[in-house]
């Protein structure tokens, strides 16, 4: 027993010594964690799983269906039919398709900003939907819990993995795509590798010479050459896939079942625990460093955004996320004013002391005898081939400490030091610059390595307030002073720097100015109190904005550099704004990342390994990491576009013209400051210039038919110079009717009608001449019917003949003869006359013919009804006619009808035909039907039987 | 194809053996559709042998091509046999595998299962999962389902002159009955 107890203690020893350095690493170092938002519908709903995407949005699973969370209430998105659904699985294909797994075995997508389900043929699965994952095919995995695996394949059809196909364990907790491209699959059986690929199914085991921590694996992280894999009793674990290592990181195993894994950055893996306790991991060359995040709330879900941002659920259902450039190490020491980094360790100046530790260690730093009085402001070394570098540690009124190794001696103004104030410490080859509040003083190296110290006063510069000397490249100096602008010493000449003439500005540096960094490159940034910052290109400043939110140009700035990204830093009590690009965009990290106000230190930065800078913020030591790059600009998306109230997809590109009212919804998503997105945009065809907004919809109204393009860009308080912009083309085309072929096919139609009518009224011009000319022909006729010379002949003949017989027969006659040509002259120019007028002239012509032909004649007129007209002497004519045409003797009197039926008159007569027949022109007969059609009537009708000829006359 | 029967037949023999417990085809109904824009053929078949284990939840299911009724025109069923199904060389077309769902069809009740089996049609075999309802009232099973079968996942060829006539995905039906079967 006792030897049992002695072995376990023995391997605890050993484990402690292996494993400490490792875990070292990141122990003690503390992520600060804002709490952002205690919604109640978050506590109604309880949330289960995060979910940040590649868009900037933040997803949650509730017990009733997905939200998404914003800076305003959450959102929830019900499904198509109505039901709650408690959401256990939320992922993001390359494709930027949302696929939610619920409990029920549900399997839904986010189309146009609303949920639809998956259907495919094959149904969906009935056990809870755990994870999904996207192979290098683009193939969709749909882990559960009960049912194994899912593919759905290029093709659309869905494959099953199940304990049918091979060694499946099918409860799955969690998949990821593997280095190797299969799906890894964690289940109470350890990591099974699963792949389709060509219409095979590839189900593989994990490594069979691996033996991982414990069976059971909860969770999966996925690298590019390895995968985090976390158990149920043996912690964290990480497979190396180039080389088959396996690193165990052995503190996770105190902390419980691995629940969650979540990817950070540069190879970094956040893993919730059970317990509601997270660590953090980072593999390097066989090992696993890492340790619990001590400052992390009791945690429910985790999920990491692209802006760098962790985001943590806890159990109080508030919502928490920390900025991972920045880590506050846990040191013990108090109001710091001053750091330098020395290898692994660090020296930390403080207003009680001069500090040395490593800072991966928590209560381990030492204070440096005798310094607890020291009030260290600045720090310095200088290197010592083959030997600790040399400390030199500025105080603020107690001189300057110079340690050559353990040795540590203090020397003041009584030692020929200008000033007991010693701000800022420069070292070059040979040279140590000591900025102070008397002037700069400069130290000889070569002097100090053999015997004490000498003190050398730039003179001119004796009695100022310095607060600043940096060297460039070892030779050239630059001193911010305080009255005296910003002065360059190179190989002994001085210059100073006041102000510049920027495209004939002229920018005041002011005199005071607090800080100057100069690049390698020879660029340079510099600080004025008064008028901002400046870049130095050339000897020349120009100015440069800062457009954060925090820094406002007049705080003291406490570090101004450039880091190993190019960024520039300006750090400043209360926060950090990065110039990305060396100042082409800035981002701000002010109390949310945990940075606090407070009293500001000068010059307070030190370069550290891994592209590690330490910064003192507000007194506090700041861990930060600039080679952890992140999205820098919100995500801008057009979310919903309606025409006239109809929503219309984003490819739909071609609109009616009535659709002509548009309304576009955008989104510019960034978690970690939403209220500070601003956008602008404008359209193309109608907007002359960008129009700035903080809404989220742009709205136009009768827009005319033309071509347009829709441009948006949203940006971090309003830089827009270096955003994306999105654009939406689309084209509002004319109603048909007023289209270019419409307009044409009016023109033809137009130009035919003009044709048409014209040529229809040339047609009836010609007509109209004609019948002119009938009328004219027809008066001509009947004028020479008036003078007809047989006739005068006949009715002179006869005339003679009643005057034998009786002189008043013969007057009568006379008398008769005279009215008629009277009449028939009066009556020829009429177009019509009544019919009774037309029955007197043919009463009064057959009066003439009767004394002529006697009984052999005879007229019967029956016409009661005598209203209406007709075209004047039709009767005379028809009469004329008939005894033109006909016999007319004792022996074969002719007998003319003339009777009314109810809309004609009827001229009628037996059919007796001549022997000679005298010449006829016809023109009787078509003469009537031209007057007729002068009139517009088809008013003549002739009948011809054997015996009988009649015609007959429309009454008008 | 032998391989097949041989596994159809090993499958019952076993079931038998083994659990006593089967449903076994009692009455049954395939019919497919091919919808194609020149043309509509149907035809159908009562010749499905179906045999369901459902303490394993595992599935037979067997169909005699030549069984095939219907057709436009006995030209067509002739082409149906000899050129496109080539049923002398692959009389049989089968489905087996496994209901992925943990279900008892013993105890009654309505149920919307997933049956994950290998298809064989034309002697090519394809994964398949079928979605089908199946009702029980304990002794008997009335299984129905739908499903597409594209002609190429069985190489199944089809004459370029006939493209317009032939769907190349055959809508199919099924309807089944079975019956529980005490030793």
């Amino acid at each position: 027993m006792k030897f049992l107890s002695v072995s376990i203690g023995f391997w605890v020893v050993f484990v402690t010594l292996v494993m400490s350095p490792a875990r070292a690493e990141l122990f003690g170092q503390q992520l600060h964690f804002e709490a952002v938002t205690s919604n109640r519908l978050l506590q109604e709903a309880g949330l289960e799983l995060l979910y940040a995407d590649a868009d900037s949005r933040l997803w949650g699973g509730t017990e009733n269906g997905l939200v998404r969370l914003r800076k305003s209430a959450p959102i929830s998105y019900d499904l198509p039919d109505g039901r709650a659904l408690a959401v256990s699985a939320v992922f993001q294909s390359s494709t930027k398709e949302l696929w939610i797994g619920y409990r029920s075995g549900d399997v839904a997508r986010m189309k146009e900003n609303s949920l639809i389900y998956w259907e495919p043929e094959e149904g969906h699965p009935a056990s809870t939907i755990t994870a999904f994952a996207e192979d290098q095919l683009g193939q969709i995995w749909i882990a559960t819990y009960g049912e194994g695996l899912y593919c759905i394949s290029t093709t659309g059809r869905v494959y099953h993995f199940g304990a049918d196909d091979g060694p499946v364990h099918e409860e799955i907790y969690s998949i990821q795509l593997g280095p190797d491209g299969l799906i890894w699959a964690a289940t109470d059986a350890g990591i099974i590798r699963c792949g389709y690929v060509e219409g095979e199914k590839i189900i593989k085991l994990f490594q069979d010479d691996i033996t991982l921590p414990d069976e059971i694996v909860l969770s999966l992280s996925a690298e590019k050459e390895g995968m985090w894999i976390g158990t149920h009793q043996g912690g964290v674990a990480y497979y190396d896939y180039t080389d088959g290592a396996l690193c165990i990181g052995v503190e996770s195993e105190a902390l419980g079942p691995v629940i969650a894994l979540t990817r950070g950055v540069n190879e970094e893996v956040f893993a919730l625990h059970r317990n509601g306790k997270l660590s953090r991991w980072r593999y390097s060359t066989g090992t696993c460093l890492g340790g619990v995040e001590e400052a992390s709330p009791a945690t429910q879900a985790i999920t990491f955004d692209r802006e760098g941002n962790l985001w943590l659920f806890d159990d109080q259902e508030k919502l928490h996320f920390a900025q991972l450039k920045f880590t506050y190490p846990q040191v013990s020491v108090h109001r710091i004013q001053s750091v330098l980094a020395i290898e692994e360790e660090l020296l930390i100046g403080s207003e009680h002391g001069l500090y040395r530790g490593n800072p991966a260690r928590k209560e381990d730093f030492k204070r440096l005898p005798k310094t607890e009085k020291l009030n260290i402001i600045s720090l310095a070394k200088v290197e010592v081939a083959g030997a600790e570098p040399w400390i030199l540690a500025g105080t603020f009124g107690d001189g300057l400490l110079i340690c050559r190794a353990a040795d540590c001696q203090l020397y003041t103004e009584e030692d020929g030091l200008s000033n007991n104030n010693v701000l800022s410490i420069a070292v070059t080859l040979d040279s140590i610059w000591l900025a102070t509040l008397g002037g700069v003083t400069v130290i000889p190296i070569n002097e100090l390595r053999t015997g004490e110290p000498k003190f050398q006063k730039i003179t001119k510069l004796g009695e100022q307030f310095i607060y600043q000397v940096i060297a460039v490249k070892d030779n050239e100096i630059w001193i911010a002073t305080d009255g005296e602008g910003l002065i360059s010493y190179a190989s002994g000449v001085q210059k100073k720097y006041v102000q510049s003439v920027v495209n004939t500005d002229t920018f005041s540096l002011e005199r005071i100015v607090s800080a100057v960094y100069f690049e390698p490159s020879n660029i340079g940034w510099v600080n004025s109190q008064k008028n901002g910052l400046f870049e130095i290109r050339e000897a020349a400043f120009l100015p440069k904005t800062v457009k954060g939110v925090h820094f406002s140009g007049e705080e003291n700035i406490s570090a101004l550099l450039v880091d190993a990204a190019e960024n520039l830093l300006v750090v400043y009590p209360g926060g950090v704004d990065i110039g990305v690009n060396k100042g082409a965009y800035w981002v701000s990290f002010g109390h949310s990342a945990g940075f606090k106000k407070g009293g500001s230190a000068l010059n307070a930065y030190s370069p550290g390994k891994d592209d590690v800078i330490w910064l003192i913020v507000g007194e506090q030591l700041v861990k930060y990491q600039s080679n952890y790059t992140f999205a820098n600009q919100p995500f801008t998306q057009l979310t919903n576009i309606t025409a006239s109230g109809v929503p219309i997809g984003k490819t739909q590109a071609d609109l009616a013209h009535d659709l002509n009212h548009l309304v576009f919804e955008y989104d510019g998503n960034w978690l970690s400051d939403p209220e500070e997105v601003r956008f602008r945009y404008r359209l193309l065809g109608q907007d002359l210039d960008w129009v700035y907004s903080t809404d989220n919809r742009a709205t136009y109204s009768n827009l005319p038919p033309g071509k347009y393009t829709f441009e948006l860009q949203s940006s971090l308080y309003g830089q827009f110079e270096t955003s994306e912009i999105i654009a939406h083309h689309f084209r509002i085309w004319p109603a048909w009717w007023k289209s270019w072929w419409a307009i044409l096919l009016y023109m033809f139609i137009a130009g035919f009608a003009f044709v048409y009518i014209n040529k229809r009224q040339q047609l009836r011009r010609t007509k109209i001449a004609q019948l002119e000319n009938d009328k004219i022909v027809n008066e001509l006729t009947a004028l020479k019917a008036q003078v007809n010379p047989h006739f005068l002949f006949n009715s002179f003949s006869t005339l003679i003949a009643t005057i034998e017989q009786s002189q008043e027969s013969g007057i009568a006659y006379t008398e008769q003869l005279a009215a008629f040509f009277r009449r028939v002259l009066g009556l020829s120019t009429a177009e019509t006359i009544p019919v009774s007028d037309e029955i007197e002239l043919v009463e009064n012509y057959f009066f003439l013919l009767q004394k002529r032909f006697g009984a052999k004649l005879e007229l019967v007129i029956d016409v009661k009804e005598q209203s209406g007209t007709l075209p004047p002497m039709c009767l005379q004519i028809l009469v004329e006619n008939a005894i033109k045409h006909n016999t007319v003797s004792n022996s074969q009197p002719l007998l003319i009808r003339i009777h009314r039926t109810e809309d004609y008159i009827e001229v009628s007569n037996p059919i007796q035909p001549k022997i000679n027949k005298e010449s006829s022109s016809g023109f009787g007969l078509s003469s009537i039907k031209r007057r007729y059609e002068i009139l517009g009537v088809n008013g003549i009708q002739i009948n011809q039987s054997e015996n009988d000829f009649n015609v007959r006359l429309k009454i008008l | 194809m032998i391989k097949y029967i041989a596994v159809f037949l090993l499958l019952c023999s076993v079931f038998t053996k083994v659990t006593g417990q089967l449903y076994q085809g009692e009455s049954a109904q395939v019919e497919f559709t091919s919808d194609a824009p020149l043309e509509l053929i149907q035809a159908s078949s009562k010749e499905l042998r179906c045999i369901i284990d459902p303490e394993a939840r595992a599935f037979a299911f067997r169909l005699r091509i030549r069984s095939f009724e219907g057709f436009n025109s006995a030209l067509q069923l002739e082409h149906f046999n000899e050129n496109y199904l080539e049923s002398i060389k692959f009389p049989n077309a089968t489905f087996e595998g496994k209901i992925i769902e943990k279900v008892d069809l013993k105890s009654p009740g309505t149920y919307e299962v997933r049956a994950k089996g290998k298809l064989t049609i034309h002697g090519i075999t394809q994964e398949r999962i079928i979605k089908s309802k199946v009702i029980s009232d304990g002794n008997t099973l009335r299984i129905s389902c739908s499903f597409s079968v594209p002609l190429s996942d069985h190489a199944i060829e089809i004459p370029r002159i006939v493209y317009q006539k032939i769907a190349d995905e055959i809508s199919v039906e099924i309807a089944a009955t079975l019956l529980r079967n005490t030793p």
